[in-house]
């Protein structure tokens, strides 16, 4: 039962209505969680994000910044977003949702099924909090709290960015979701979704790939650091063994698909 | 708190709670067109709007969220009288079904197709991707946006839908096999007050269920004071203010073959979602809280989930009460009533088909022709597989719901319902009243597909209405739909198949154990139909088989597409293309070779009554097989080389066929009435008794009509399903509306064109003989002619005959078989286990296509929601027997991005002798082969043999042998 809901014009008085209402109050942003029919949630009372102006999205010093507010729908129709990060955000296959998630929501609804994250993650992007923090995707997710996103930085000199996912329908959250990143300095960003309470990175593997370029006599090696860095769940949708087995397949071709793995050996 | 937006163009401002839901609000403003599938999951889009012209979805926002924005609904294309571009395309292409979620696809194709008049077929899948059509399966739209985009240049195009069914099936006729727009769909399309859930009144009272969390349980304690007592509640049913009366949710013709095992409430529950208690209040508000209110106490109970653990030695008990018969009671009725439990309530049996609750055996059939053990003899080969079928559920958009009101002291029940006469009787048997005191309004459905042959919510709507004169209004949530509907009956099937060398099949003999869950609503009629629709494709002196049902714990099953269908095929199909990789042969000569020819007698289907056995051996009168089976090896490409990939070796590419059928009808069962009269001007209305779920069976009524009284189609209005003014009708099911309510019209038709004859050849002086029906509307002496107009008129005066209607009533010992088969391409990711449909082309014999473009309809939605079971649907239980994933999504409901990449449909003709000219059953049947085709093109692609439905990558990589 909502009992205030308050379009604030200001930062500070979003943040003052928040310290007011505490625990009561939430962000609101595209809504498409919080006012989900299933979702059960304590606030009372929501605040919304719309008036405060989060929804510029433009490249800076090599990043991509985004908005907290900019849907998902935009970043893949925005000429500032790279193909291969447009493909990150369209595999919310429902582009009603991706006309309501907002980017801010998305990171912040923490959902371990999240197809969007691992691209995020395996990317590097960071967010900036209200009071200027910054922090890695990861670190957010994996914090008690989630204070308020005011953006969404994604570095924008990536020299591959590929992922995967693997469902049993269109629309269904995924078993698994796969995202592998060959940055411009040639580290490597690894991450899943699926397999755990929230999504992973997998910085064991990021280290085996980074080595050197990978060949074909450590593919096997790779599968299995892939396996042993994650605790995968079992679930109505797949079994533990299954994502497990799964997920070193996933990633391997994934890293293929951002350098060729030497096949001489 | 003051909200002010823009809505369809106009300013608004609401006073509301700013939390409200947008979509409540819109649908109190009027705007039907927002409609609601499944609570806000966000899923199913059928409450899309435009939000500053972006398509999202209303139940997931509130009003808040509206403040100074645009919201535009599909209200907003509606011009009186007319169609836009998109709206009339839609029809056009035959697309529109039941038409519960189609205003929302005209919305967003129309904005798609503002803001890029050339959009493409990625661009319109992606505008569409939050639109769930579980009826049309999406193919159709898109004929529809070619259309609309010409037609937005040209208003005046003229579509060409399909020209190639002309050629085929021009035999003459002026409407039959010709496409026309289907009667009811410009209604649903503009969102005009067409469904149950537009005809609820601000003060109707609401129903809310409070549902057991436990799968098999007693309750012990219930205490429903503090509810009673809350202000607002009008009442709360529960087994203890509940009529003694039990009843089969299945709506089946009299005395049903099922027993009667269900009573409104009762103090053991039976499945996860079983009924505790109702609450009918005010508002929807105030039911949820006083459900809450509710105090219960179970004493759980094991449950059963599987038909081995319902067999097996002590197995725990699901139907203790008391048992008894109507007729041929058995010797040993005294000992299986020794231990009756009265908390189980009771269970009756019409008379007897095997059922033995105190087993958990709902109900048993049996049959078999020629010599088993000498068939397999003869056999070079035997094979014995068991093969295996999970849980579907049918997910149409507009969920079970029900609003029921008195007037005087008649019951009136607004149902979407596939049986009004069904539910009539039982519903009058339930409340204790006579028939003549309840009228069943049957509105249009927004999809049935079966579950809607179950009376699920009508007897509890209806009784609280009986109960407190309130009128009441009941919707199932989604979450209900999954837990607490009939849903496809799960089979395990032990399979033998003998063969000689050359192929030749000797010898079949099946043993199908079915689980029919907690109640036994088609115990025995959907596992009788796995055999029937199955083992007669193929040509077999030798067949036995035997049939149980068992009950158990998980959640109800009942009527679902197909019947039992599906799943007896998907053993037959199967084993057949095992042998044939056995024996070395080609799937397809395989059979070729063994498959059933047009005027075959069908011996075996003498032996498998649906609660009564045939009075004649039934015959395939008409099958297009040989045509179908030669049109699907050509599209498909059957025995040409695959397009492998070098480069991915992981993936493997392979085809797979399967045949099916299905009958028209219940022959010597089911009846079906109509009456056509003349009016005044010479038009002419049609009753019929069929019950019209969204298929075309009104415009079918209509065009039989047209096509016997040769009158213009806009001249015929058809009023159907309604039990205070239309005759009997037993109802859309078992394939039954073409050929019997089709047949009731066309015979009332004729009636009524003997009687016009009849009269015009005296006006006219000349002998009947000599007079003829030209079109339009009128009759043709050598003498002159005669209008329908001033027949009627002449009819209707002072010294005229009296008005003219004619009567009709269509019964037969005959059936009408449809035929068809599926042929696909997949290709499996071995090392992952994914499948992809490269290729889905379904081929099918419905006779005569009346509605050619609506049957090609209902072709795609039978095979995406066969797809559908065969790849991703599955009801899923905890341990405890809870349902783990109610809700689209997680059940896995194929949306538009499940789509075969190449996804065909196409009608082969036969010529049928029963059905309205020619006209066969096409909906059912197009469920039945999805499964083996896909399962064999998988083992033709990796070499395994994936025996059970549905097929998920795990399952595909475990049979590989890499899990
Ligand atoms: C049908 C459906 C399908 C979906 N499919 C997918 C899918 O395939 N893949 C996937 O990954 N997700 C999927 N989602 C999840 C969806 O993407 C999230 O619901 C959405 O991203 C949330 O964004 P929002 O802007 O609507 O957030 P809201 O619902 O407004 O908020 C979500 C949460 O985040 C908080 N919040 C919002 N903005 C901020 C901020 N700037 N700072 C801090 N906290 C904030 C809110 O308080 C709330 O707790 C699906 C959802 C639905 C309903
Ligand atoms: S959110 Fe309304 S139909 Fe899905």
């Amino acid at each position: 039962m909502i009992n205030n809901y308050y379009r604030p014009e200001t930062l500070a008085d979003a943040l003052a209505l928040k310290k007011q209402h505490g625990d009561e109050a939430a962000w609101l942003a595209g809504g498409s969680r919080l006012n989900r029919g299933s979702f059960e949630h304590a606030a009372t009372t929501l605040i919304s994000l719309e008036k405060l102006g989060l929804k510029g999205i433009e490249v800076k010093d090599g990043s991509l910044e985004i908005g907290a507010m900019v849907t998902l729908q935009q970043l893949i129709e925005s000429t500032e977003t790279s193909e291969e990060l447009k493909a990150v955000f369209a595999q919310i296959f429902n582009r009603n949702i991706r006309n309501q998630s907002t980017l801010g929501g998305e990171i912040a609804a923490a959902n371990g099924r999240c197809e969007v994250m691992p691209g995020l993650i395996a990317a590097g992007a960071h967010v900036v909090l209200a009071d200027d923090s910054v922090f890695s995707v990861e670190e957010y997710l994996q914090a008690e709290d989630k204070a308020l996103i005011l953006k969404v930085v994604v570095p924008a000199n990536l020299k591959a960015l590929k992922i995967r996912k693997i469902t049993n329908s269109a629309a269904a959250e995924p078993i698994l979701a796969a995202a592998v990143a060959r940055k411009a300095d040639d580290t490597w960003g690894i991450a899943l979704s699926g397999v755990a309470e929230k999504p992973v990175r997998l910085r064991d593997a990021e280290a085996l790939v980074g080595e050197s370029q990978l060949a074909e006599g450590k593919i096997e090696q790779l599968q299995k650091v892939v396996s042993d860095s994650i605790k995968p769940v079992s679930d109505f949708r797949a079994s533990a063994e299954y994502r497990s087995s799964v997920s070193g397949v996933v990633v391997v071709r994934l890293v293929d698909e951002c350098a060729p793995i030497s096949k001489s050996q | 708190m003051s909200i002010s937006f823009t809505l369809n163009g106009a300013p608004r401002t609401v006073q509301v709670e700013p939390g409200k839901n947008v979509q409540t609000l819109l649908r109190e403003l009027g705007f039907n067109s927002v409609r609601d599938s499944d609570d806000g999951w966000g899923f199913a889009g059928s409450d899309t709007i435009l939000l500053d012209g972006v398509a999202v979805n209303a139940t997931m926002l509130i009003v808040g969220q509206l403040e100074d924005r645009e919201v535009v609904t599909a209200e907003s294309l509606n011009v009186y009288g007319q169609l836009s571009a998109v709206q009339s395309a839609l029809i056009d292409a035959g697309a529109v079904q039941s038409g519960y979620n189609d205003p929302a696809v005209a919305l967003v194709l129309t904005d798609l197709l503002q803001r890029n008049p050339a959009a493409d077929r990625a661009e319109v899948t992606d505008a569409l991707s939050g639109i769930f059509l579980r009826e049309s399966a999406y193919e159709q739209v898109f004929t529809a946006v070619e259309i609309a985009k010409e037609r937005m240049v040209n208003p005046e195009h003229v579509a060409d839908v399909n020209p190639e069914f002309n050629k085929v099936f021009d035999r003459d006729m002026r409407f039959v096999g010709k496409a026309s727009r289907k009667v009811d769909a410009t209604r649903t399309l503009k969102a005009e007050k067409a469904f149950v859930e537009d005809f609820v009144p601000a003060d109707a009272c609401h129903l809310k269920m409070l549902r057991s969390p436990h799968a098999h349980a007693y309750i012990s304690k219930l205490d429903t004071s503090k509810a009673e007592a809350m202000p607002g509640v009008v009442a709360v049913l529960s087994y203890k203010n509940a009529p003694d009366v039990y009843y089969t949710p299945g709506g089946q013709t009299a005395p049903e073959p099922s027993p009667l095992d269900r009573r409104l409430f009762g103090q053991k529950m039976r499945h996860f979602g079983d009924r505790v208690a109702a609450v009918v209040a005010e508002t929807p508000e105030i039911a949820e809280a006083a459900l809450k209110l509710i105090e219960v106490e179970f004493e759980v109970l094991k449950p059963i989930l599987d038909v081995d653990e319902a067999a097996a030695e002590g197995a725990p008990i699901v139907h203790k009460g008391l048992i008894s018969y109507s007729a041929g009671a058995p010797d040993d009725l005294d000992e299986q009533n020794a231990d009756v439990d009265p908390r189980d309530g009771r269970i009756h049996f019409n008379f007897p088909f095997g059922g033995e609750p105190r087993k958990n055996i709902a109900a048993k059939g049996h049959g078999s022709i020629g010599d088993i053990d000498k068939g397999f003899a003869e056999a070079d080969v035997i094979l014995e597989r068991t093969y295996e079928s999970k849980q579907a559920q049918q997910c149409p958009p507009e969920p079970h719901l029900c609003l029921t009101y008195m007037e005087g002291d008649r019951l009136v029940i607004r149902a979407a319902t596939q049986v009004p006469w069904h539910v009539r009787r039982q519903i009058a048997n339930i409340i204790g009243v006579k028939q003549n005191k309840v009228h069943v309004i049957k509105e249009r459905l927004g999809g049935g597909f079966g579950s809607k042959q179950d009376i699920l919510v009508e007897d509890v709507c209806s009784f609280a209405t009986h109960l407190t004169g309130r009128t009441v209004y009941f919707r199932h949530t989604r979450e209900e739909e999954f837990i607490a509907t009939s849903s496809r009956h799960v089979a395990k099937m032990d399979i033998k198949l003998g063969a000689r060398k050359d192929g030749t099949i000797t010898a079949i003999e099946v043993d199908y154990r079915f689980n029919t869950g907690p109640y036994g609503n088609h115990a025995l009629t959907v596992p009788s139909n796995a055999p029937a629709l199955s083992l007669p494709l193929y040509r077999c002196e030798n067949v036995k088989f035997e049939i149980t049902t068992y009950y158990s714990n998980i959640v109800p099953t009942g009527a679902y597409q197909g019947y039992g269908g599906p799943k007896g095929n998907f053993a037959m199909q199967m084993i057949l293309a095992e042998m044939a990789a056995e024996l070395g042969i080609d799937h397809l000569d395989m059979i070729q070779k063994n498959r059933v020819h047009e005027g075959d007698e069908l011996t075996l289907l003498g032996k498998v009554g649906e609660g009564k056995m045939p009075s004649k051996i039934p015959s395939a009168s008409s099958c297009a097989l040989e045509g179908i089976l030669d049109r699907g090896a050509e599209t498909l490409g059957w025995g040409t080389p695959k397009a492998e990939d070098p480069t991915k070796p992981h993936i493997k590419i392979g085809r797979g066929v399967a045949t099916m059928k299905q009958k028209s009808g219940i022959a010597d069962i089911d009846q079906a009435n109509a009456t056509v009269k003349l009016t005044s001007d010479g038009t002419l209305i049609c009753h019929s008794g069929g019950a019209d779920l969204g298929a075309g069976l009104d415009t079918v009524v209509t065009k039989l009509v047209g096509e016997v009284l040769l009158s213009e189609l806009n001249d015929i209005h058809v009023i159907s399903g309604d039990t205070d003014h239309c005759l009997f009708d037993k109802g859309a099911y078992a394939s039954s509306g073409t050929c019997f309510s089709g047949n009731a019209a066309k015979l009332a038709a004729e009636d009524l064109r003997d009687q016009i004859l009849k009269v015009a050849a005296e006006r006219l002086g000349e002998p009947v003989e000599q007079v003829e029906l030209v079109f339009p509307a009128t009759v043709k002496g050598q003498t002159g002619t005669i209008s329908f107009a001033e027949i009627a008129h002449f009819a209707e005066s002072g010294t005229g005959c009296g008005m003219l209607q004619g009567k009709g009533c269509f019964t037969t010992p005959e059936f009408a078989f449809p035929y068809g088969a599926n042929f696909v391409e997949v290709a499996v990711d071995t090392e992952t286990g994914e499948v992809e449909l490269l290729k889905f082309h379904a081929l099918l014999d419905c006779g005569t296509p009346i509605n050619p473009e609506l049957a090609l309809g209902q072709v795609y939605g039978a095979s995406i929601r066969a797809i559908g079971h065969s790849l991703s649907e599955c009801i899923k239980y905890d341990e405890e027997g809870r349902v783990v994933n109610a809700n689209f999504a997680d059940y896995g409901t194929p949306s538009l991005g499940d789509l075969p990449k190449d996804f065909r449909a196409e009608l082969v003709a036969s010529n049928d002798q029963i059905g309205p000219y020619g006209g066969k059953s096409v909906s059912e049947i197009g469920v039945n082969a999805a499964a083996p085709a896909i399962a064999s093109a998988i083992h033709d692609a990796c070499g395994v043999w994936i025996r059970e439905w549905n097929i998920t990558p795990e399952k595909v990589l475990r049979a590989l042998g890499r899990l």
